[in-house]
């Protein structure tokens, strides 16, 4: 080996070239090790489906062990439908030794290798999968003869130009099999996989544990069976994508406004409270939300059951069933307990992205760890943080929080942490009654309200209403409605008494103004009076002037008339 | 009639020496006329297409078809040929052990 860094032929599993650097070593041996159903052959399967959608590589497929027709067979379920590549890049081999052969006297491999070499020409593959290689070399005698074959086996990757996977069973877990003998001769990679039954879940692991000329961690990577395959619970080296600054509604604008706008796009937010809180309620609202605007939800509902869960939120004013209809909601129904949580988590992720969701959510997300190992259960958790991160899916998770349990423990600490915003849902007993409550405990990237609300939920709808504090205890329910009635009484007495002043005021204006026409009138009427006075005044002295000077006239009088007038 | 037996090794490996003449000499230790078995020797370095159609496991291996019509396998380099010749006979016959 040189100095030199090593060529890899990438696997077109990303999570696996990640973890290996960008692939297995080209045209070198690598070994799969594991117990029985530890998933060496689906790795490998899964390796050879993601060649061949990667670049079009074949793999030629040597089947020592199980026939080819099961191999396929068991590959179904998952996405990547080998059966459709079989024949194409798959190029499987049965090559199952008859139970009737003899062996007698020494042998090796070459014929096998011939066997490869004439198919690999033939279909132009670069990748060779032996399956199940340690029941041929178990025929050979000595540890040494199986190094030495192994040792053949690489020098004749390298002359042919292809690159190998075997898989073993490994007698013990993490251990190397002896059927291999010391892989220290011709092996590069060796990657063992683990699996072990726990009460409640299947743990399963990937741990490198040789890689000649590269750097590796052995450490152990958690796995579960995805429609992908195997996939790591935890992305190795993680580089979520920047958080969005987009917001999603949650489907209560007053809600929307405490968040700083809404849920941030990609987040997972936490709702936890006591049983009847409303974290259903609020998880559909959220769901039927995002439907209404022309997203795509995901909601799982794992106590209830979907029927269910469309009837009880229809009491809320909240529709899943058309939503369901319209193909925008797709809600399932999952039986915590009865499945480890890589099974739930799989299913999950399954129907994520068949839905192509943009938002999530599991009612509650505690069923992911009940019955199951706690840590596997925290894992699965986490994946779907990351699942809805790299997404761009916004995610909510509810979790059951029982009265008196240690908010420092269990379900709720593990996804607090995880979680980007916690809502808490919550109870507050008062005057013998029982309100919901609303606090935002954490909302990462937002400045949020960090005032509790009351959470009203009606036959017309949900929303949050203010509260108020009374001797530094906040109000809710009857309470509350009290104070806002003495606040409206207050209001329309205050309302009453100025109303009175008002028209008091405009009676004292009209009667004013009334008085001062009167006075127009009344003075109009005595000049009036005056004018006509002082006019038959003076009538009247011109009529006595005249009179005067008729009668002087018909007495023919010389007196003039001003004497005659002075007797009178 | 004539049995075929078909010998597969990889180019001129000692094994491979040794296996043709163990082989003759099982060939011989049966007893059977001559002209009952006629040894095929194919070398799957020159010939890979002959081991894939064969789907061939370990060299050297023997195939010999027997009357019940299955082939029947024998890997190894036959240290004795007394065994391999006991063996051939009972296959040919239809009766394998």
């Amino acid at each position: 080996m040189t100095g030199t860094a090593i060529s890899r032929l990438p696997t077109g599993i990303a999570w696996l070239d990640r973890l290996t650097h960008g692939g297995i070593p080209a045209r070198r041996l690598t070994v799969l090790l594991g117990q029985a159903g530890a998933g060496k052959t689906l790795l490998s399967c899964q390796i050879a489906a993601a060649r061949a959608r990667l670049a079009g590589g074949g793999t030629v497929f040597a089947a020592l062990e199980e026939p080819p027709a099961d191999i396929i067979r068991n590959a179904a379920g998952f996405a990547w439908d080998l059966a459709s590549l079989d024949g194409r890049q798959f190029h499987a081999l049965d090559l199952r030794p008859d139970p009737d052969m003899v062996f007698a006297g020494d042998f090796d491999l070459r014929g096998m290798l011939a066997t490869l070499s004439a198919k690999a020409r033939q279909t132009g593959a670069e990748l060779v999968v032996l399956d199940g290689l340690d029941t041929v070399l178990g025929w050979l005698a000595s540890p040494a003869r199986r190094s030495a074959e192994l040792a053949r086996i690489g020098r004749w990757l390298e002359e042919e130009g292809l690159t190998a996977i075997v898989t073993a069973k490994a007698e013990r877990q993490g251990g190397p099999v002896d059927a291999l003998g010391p892989l220290e001769f011709g092996v590069s990679l060796v990657v063992a996989l683990e699996r072990r039954e726990e009460s409640g879940g299947t743990l399963r692991a990937l741990r490198i544990t040789k890689y000649r000329g590269s750097p590796h961690s052995s450490s152990a990577h958690a796995l579960f069976f995805s429609r992908h395959g195997l996939e790591p619970l935890i992305w190795p080296g993680g580089d979520a994508p920047p958080a969005s600054r987009e917001r999603v509604g949650s489907g209560m604008p007053r809600l929307d406004a405490l968040l700083g706008g809404g849920y941030l796009r990609g987040s997972t937010a936490l709702l936890s409270g006591p049983p009847g809180t409303g974290k259903s309620t609020l998880g559909a609202l959220f769901a039927a939300s995002v439907c209404a605007a022309g997203g795509r939800a995901v909601h799982v509902a794992f106590d209830e059951g979907p029927e269910q869960a469309i009837r009880n939120m229809r009491s809320v004013g909240i529709d899943l069933d058309g939503h369901r209809a319209s193909g925008a909601l797709r809600l399932i129904g999952l039986q915590p307990g009865r499945d480890g949580p890589e099974q739930l988590l799989s299913e999950i992720l399954a129907a994520v992205e068949t839905q192509k969701a943009t938002a999530l959510v599991v009612d509650p997300v505690s069923s992911l760890m009940r019955g199951g190992v706690a840590d596997l259960g925290q894992s699965a958790i986490r994946r779907l943080v990351e699942e809805a991160r790299a997404r761009g899916m916004t995610a909510l998770l509810t979790s059951l929080v029982e009265v008196g349990d240690d908010p420092s423990t269990g379900t709720l600490s593990a996804v607090s942490t995880i979680a980007d915003a916690w809502i808490a849902l919550g109870y507050t007993e008062r005057g013998g009654e029982r309100n919901r409550t609303l606090s935002i405990i954490k909302a990462r990237g937002s400045a949020h309200s960090n005032q509790t609300r009351e959470f009203i939920m009606s036959g017309e709808g949900c929303t949050l209403a203010d509260v108020y504090t009374a001797g530094g205890s906040v109000l809710l329910g009857t309470a509350r409605m009290e104070r806002e009635a003495e606040e409206r009484r207050r209001e329309a007495l205050a309302s009453l008494d100025h109303q009175r002043r008002l028209r008091e005021l405009q009676t004292q204006l009209a009667e004013a103004e009334m008085h001062q026409r009167r006075s127009a009138l009344q003075f109009e009427a005595a000049q009036a009076e005056l004018a006509l006075l002082e006019a038959a005044e003076a009538g009247r002295r011109t009529d006595q002037a005249e009179r005067l000077a008729r009668t002087a006239a018909s007495r023919s009088a010389d007196v003039p008339v001003e004497e005659a007038g002075a007797p009178a | 009639m004539t049995a075929v037996v078909t010998l597969y090794v990889a180019g001129g490996a000692p094994r491979s020496a040794a296996a043709l003449r163990n082989l003759t000499a099982a060939i011989a230790a049966t007893g059977r006329p001559e002209g009952t078995f006629r040894v095929e020797l194919i070398d799957v370095l020159r010939e890979p297409a002959r081991a894939l159609e064969a789907g061939l496991l370990a060299t050297p291996s023997l195939a010999l078809t027997g009357a019940n019509g299955r082939r029947r396998w024998f890997v190894g380099d036959f240290a004795q040929p007394e065994v391999l010749a006991g063996w051939l006979a009972d296959v040919l016959d239809g009766d394998p052990p």
